[in-house]
């Protein structure tokens, strides 16, 4: 890992915004961080401070499936299912951008 | 790349001396201490040497020593055990900064209707005596005190809070978990009626302890059972754990003229790079004689300290946050709280502590890494 900042846009097709912020503060499912918690820890019942490590396990993962950086206005189409932790409807409906610095 | 430790405060690598005494333990001389044959006879022999090298190395007497599972048992034990043999007395002083161990006792005790004070503190961590005195009364039970902050590392003027019990003829029970090791222990100068120790803080295995008790101080025992420990703390004892926890002690007291002074001259070097390169303060007192000399507790401007965490082990740098745990969220620890950590420092607190295996040679990369992570997680 190295030091960048990234900063995440979530759009629709007319770039309306859905979200917006630093990676660790996408909305996350419950579900998925104690998914999370029960690989790192074998916890099915986390404190706050391993859900939040758990979260970061989980951004750094979200990092990890686009290796081409930075994006704009990149299809989420196909990715539903690598996505499904994001607690966002349709995710696959809109378009990410993932700024660099 | 080689990781950097960097949280010796949360517990220490065993020594290889140490483990090499505790090995005979586990598989060759493995018998019960309680047993009326050879080998049990020669462990109980093994159990009150290691007790009487405990007592040597805080100056006290080998029938002071009780072993223990940990601090934590061991503080337990001192507040509820010394409040079983003295119903009459309904109240405890203890400050605002103690760790859970105590604090958790005591609200257990306030649950029971026992009044508890807790003595507000500086803002480097430091009791306020005049307070203290103050608050004594009849009722009161006991005062416990953590002698080193394990967070912000604040030294309590320990002789003189023995002094003020001692005028008062109140009971004192000191949390020495951190400083043992780390400070001279000398019971015979200081004058505590407990005592609380953990042989894992200082190069020693997990899960034994020791609580000191005056002799002449009762307690009701924690754990009911057998008769080890002369009655007062039921179980077969962890054989290994009480050997390692005695040669460690051992080693400890040894090196403790020569680890002070080093930790201390690395804890300047180390601090002087934060404060010259970074937007931060420090927690506790300067570094220098009333602050323990392996830790620096440490908040950046603006930025959340768990985030910082995470990152900085993930580029293999271990420290711990000044945080708690929440049912919801993550909070400033309460000793941050207590000291008054500035708002928009709070939440940016590392707690770095240093041992016998940090390198000054890691300063560079120690600082490097936190500026990359800074720049990172920060706004």
């Amino acid at each position: 890992m190295i030091n960048i900042k990234y900063f995440i846009k979530i759009t629709n097709k007319n770039e309306k915004s859905i979200f917006q912020g630093k990676p660790i503060t996408l909305p996350m499912k419950e579900k998925y961080i104690t998914e999370k918690c029960i690989e790192l820890f074998s916890d099915p019942d986390p404190c706050i401070i391993h859900q939040s490590y758990a979260s970061q396990k989980l951004v750094d993962y979200f990092i990890s499936l686009f290796p081409s950086l930075p994006l704009i206005h990149f299809s989420l189409s196909g990715y539903s299912k690598k996505l499904d932790f994001i607690n966002i409807p349709n995710i696959e409906k809109y378009y990410l951008t993932i700024e660099v610095k | 790349m080689k990781s950097i430790y960097l949280d010796y405060a949360a517990t220490t690598p065993v020594d290889l001396d140490v483990m090499v005494a505790m090995q005979p333990y586990l598989n060759q001389r493995f018998a019960n201490p309680s047993s009326m044959h050879q080998a049990g006879i020669s462990n109980r022999k093994a159990i009150n040497d290691a007790r009487i090298t405990l007592a040597q190395c805080i100056n006290a007497k080998p029938e002071e020593i009780y072993f223990t599972s940990g601090g934590t048992e061991a503080t337990n034990w001192a507040i509820k055990g010394y409040a079983n043999t003295h119903p009459e007395k309904k109240e405890i002083i203890t400050s605002q900064i103690e760790h859970h161990a105590t604090l958790h006792t005591c609200e257990y005790l306030e649950g029971l209707g026992y009044k508890i004070h807790y003595l507000p503190v500086d803002k480097y961590g430091f009791i306020n005596l005049k307070k203290l005195e103050k608050l004594i009364s009849g009722n009161t039970l006991m005062v416990s005190i953590i002698w080193a902050n394990n967070e912000i590392g604040t030294i309590q003027d320990l002789k003189t809070i023995s002094k003020i019990c001692q005028a008062h003829q109140v009971a004192l029970h000191v949390d020495a978990v951190q400083a043992f090791g780390q400070l001279t222990i000398d019971l015979e100068f200081h004058q505590v009626d407990m005592m609380s120790l953990s042989a894992h803080k200082f190069y020693g295995p997990k899960g034994i302890g020791v609580l000191y008790v005056k002799k002449g101080i009762k307690l009701t025992p924690l754990i009911h059972g057998g008769a080890q420990e002369h009655n007062a703390r039921a179980g077969t004892e962890n054989l290994s754990g009480i050997i390692g926890m005695a040669k460690a002690a051992f080693l400890a007291t040894q090196r403790q003229p020569d680890y002070y002074p080093n930790l201390l001259n690395f804890a300047k070097k180390l601090y002087l790079r934060f404060a010259t390169d970074f937007d931060c303060i420090l927690n506790g007192p300067e570094v220098g004689p009333k602050r323990l000399p392996s830790n620096l507790s440490i908040s950046f401007c603006n930025l959340l300290g768990s985030q910082l965490t995470y990152w900085l082990d993930q580029n293999d740098i271990y420290v711990s946050t000044g945080s708690a745990c929440n049912s919801s969220s993550i909070e400033p620890s309460h000793v941050l709280k207590a000291i008054k950590v500035p708002e928009n420092y709070i939440n940016g607190t590392i707690r770095i502590s240093l041992g016998k295996e940090s390198l000054e040679s890691d300063i560079p990369r120690i600082i490097s890494r936190f500026k990359e992570g800074i720049y990172t997680v920060s706004n």
